[in-house]
């Protein structure tokens, strides 16, 4: 049975790198034609998101990082029980950790979740993206589409 | 000796503000202003520009109020064209206008408000928040979030995203209404009904709790402004201003070309926001509050069967507690009742499908007002261009702007009753915050990162050493 995948990409488009999630959702967009794959894209996190991602198998993550070195790609399985993830304030921001908790809390499930992260080198104001995240952005695009892949290979036979 | 308390930031806000209270000798409040720290320019920076650039231009100054921008511009630039839009064009604007004021609503009070609602204003930080809501009330808390998702996803079927659209321009809409949008909203409008009644149920239970929050949550009599329907119902998009006094006795019925003759903006050094005031009162006398409670106050009935049934309950409170600024929760509750009502009213009617939807026209008039009821309250957009279409003036009195007068008196009563110079709890200090927050402030936020700021005090004594000093 095919897995609904969720692709959410999301940043600020006039903040130069920050808005790297939401060029990789737009390009794997126009590489993916599977109905199985949703795309979603955003400033940030919200609450409001938790309805769609509880409808789907696995929830894919892009996001720019500003605290790993440029250019370099992350992937990390995220947890709804993540025991680092503390609690900010600002009720209509979430990080993706605390999304999955609002899930897991309120309708007991959570997706299989991986947040892809690529390390940013402009966050100022402006459009388009540094040299270094240009050059590494079709590699994070293939890597994604690999994965999806592969996930849809392994749900053909499970 | 004179002492200081700052807040700074406050929290669960939009935007970024700290509040200073001023300490007399004995340790008692003497004083209290909110500063708003945030510079915008976004009058400066517009001059010069096509007017045709303002709807959207203008939005950008809020990720939360961008659809009140988006309308109130483009009705001064309607004025600007001299047209008048299309009558499918203004209820279209409406239903955008409504569905912003339920989103809104649901993210001030289910998101921001009610951790302290819930959980108490003396709860842990750690804990009041939205996880602790979930913990004390998971199905309010689902049921806030689906009632604000389905707020944002009108928005976005009308406008093509959720913030940042472009959808309102001068003359009318750009787009007609997709008839799956119509069907899906309707569709859903019966749940959200349901929403919205259980959770006012539940709020009027809790009010037993908040009886010494209620009594000095800026509760003094102030006068109200607001647009008025000619039934003197709620209007949120066109109409005239009315301003009521203490008793809900009209006092003024303000057309939007003379609102500058009796609204007044005072500046002070101690803050980027300008105080507007009633001008034949002179300033700070002219205080007046606009926002839900200011609009319940002003109009006779609501207008719709379940909020006017709802506004007969609120009414019963008596009149001199009805003042208080704790009950914009309340109001906010019934104008999100009231909004789903006219939603209804309004994609039900036949006409809401048709396409023709826009009045084109070049610049005729050199002047152009655009006067809405945004969540917060009343915002004017007053432009003037040249002959080219170019802005040579723009004013704008945003809903905040309005109120904060009262929220400065506000903040002083709540500190005076709640705040001991010598017992910084953190209860109290919430307190302070929490008046500022049932006004539901939107200081022009561009970042929504405030949250991941601690909460910080200072105690400073008259020249201005640091004699004690609280984070959280």
């Amino acid at each position: 049975m095919k897995k609904k995948i969720l692709i959410l990409g999301y940043g600020n488009s006039l903040r130069q790198d920050d808005g790297v999630g939401i060029e990789v959702v737009r390009r794997l967009q126009e590489k993916i034609t599977s109905p199985n794959c949703t795309f979603m894209t955003a400033f940030q996190p919200q609450p409001e998101m938790i309805f769609q991602i509880i409808e789907t198998d696995v929830l894919l993550i892009i996001d720019a990082s500003a605290s790993i070195r440029p250019g370099a790609i992350n992937r990390t399985q995220l947890s709804s029980t993540d025991p680092n993830e503390t609690y900010t304030s600002s009720s209509h921001f979430l990080t993706p950790q605390r999304m999955l908790l609002l899930c897991e809390q309120l309708y007991e499930y959570a997706p299989y979740t991986l947040l892809y992260t690529i390390g940013g080198y402009n966050f100022g104001y402006g459009k388009g993206f540094s040299a270094i995240v240009s050059l590494r952005l079709n590699r994070l695009v293939d890597k994604i589409l690999t994965e999806i892949q592969d996930i849809m290979e392994v749900a053909d036979y499970v | 000796m004179t002492r200081t308390i700052t807040i700074d930031p406050i929290t669960r806000i939009e935007g970024h503000a700290r509040i200073t209270l001023y300490l007399d000798d004995t340790g008692h409040v003497a004083d209290a202003n909110l500063h708003v720290t945030q510079l915008r320019g976004f009058e400066k920076l517009s001059q010069g520009r096509p007017f045709r650039e303002m709807p959207a231009l203008t939005a950008r100054i809020c990720g939360i109020c961008p659809v009140s921008h988006l309308l109130a511009s483009s009705k001064a630039c309607d004025e600007l064209l001299a047209v008048r839009i299309p009558p499918t064009a203004e209820m279209l604007r409406r239903l955008l206008n409504y569905a912003q004021m339920v989103q809104s609503h649901a993210l001030s009070f289910f998101y921001l408000s009610s951790p302290d609602l819930l959980l108490g204003m003396d709860a842990s930080s750690k804990t009041r928040n939205i996880v602790g809501v979930i913990q004390v009330a998971p199905e309010l808390a689902r049921q806030g979030i689906r009632l604000r998702q389905f707020g944002q996803h009108l928005i976005k079927g009308l406008g093509g995203k959720r913030i940042h659209n472009a959808w309102v321009v001068p003359g009318g809409v750009s787009e007609p209404l997709n008839p799956d949008t119509r069907q899906t909203t309707l569709l859903a409008i019966p749940e959200m009904l349901n929403i919205i009644r259980n959770t006012l149920d539940i709020f009027r239970t809790m009010l037993p709790n908040f009886v010494d929050e209620i009594e000095v949550f800026a509760n003094f009599p102030t006068m109200y402004m607001s647009l008025i329907a000619p039934d003197d119902t709620l209007e949120y998009y066109d109409g005239e201003l009315r301003i009521v006094d203490e008793n809900g006795k009209t006092i003024n019925n303000i057309s939007s070309e003379a609102y500058n003759t009796f609204i007044g903006e005072a500046s002070e050094d101690f803050s980027y926001l300008k105080s507007p005031y009633y001008l034949p009162m002179g300033y700070p006398n002219g205080m007046y509050r606009v926002g839900a409670l200011a609009r319940l106050h002003v109009a006779k009935r609501c207008g719709t069967p379940l909020a006017d049934a709802e506004l007969e309950i609120f009414k019963q409170i008596p009149l001199t507690e009805r003042h208080s600024s704790f009950h914009y929760h309340y109001a906010r509750l019934i104008e999100i009742l009231h909004g789903l009502e006219r939603i209804q009213d309004i994609l039900n009617d036949p006409d809401v499908l048709d396409h023709r939807i826009r009045a084109h026209a070049e610049p005729n008039s050199n002047e152009g007002i655009g006067i809405i009821e945004a969540p917060r309250g009343t915002l004017i957009h007053h432009y003037h261009i040249d002959d080219n279409g170019l802005i040579t003036d723009m004013n704008l009195i945003v809903a905040t702007g309005h109120n904060v007068l009262a929220m400065n008196r506000g903040i002083k009563q709540v500190a005076e009753r709640f705040v001991d110079g010598n017992q910084l709890t953190e209860g109290m200090l919430n307190r302070v915050e929490a008046v500022i927050r049932a006004f539901d402030p939107c200081l022009s936020c561009a970042t929504h990162a405030i949250g991941q700021m601690p909460l910080h005090i200072q105690l400073l004594n008259q020249v201005g050493e640091v004699v004690n000093e609280v984070r959280r």
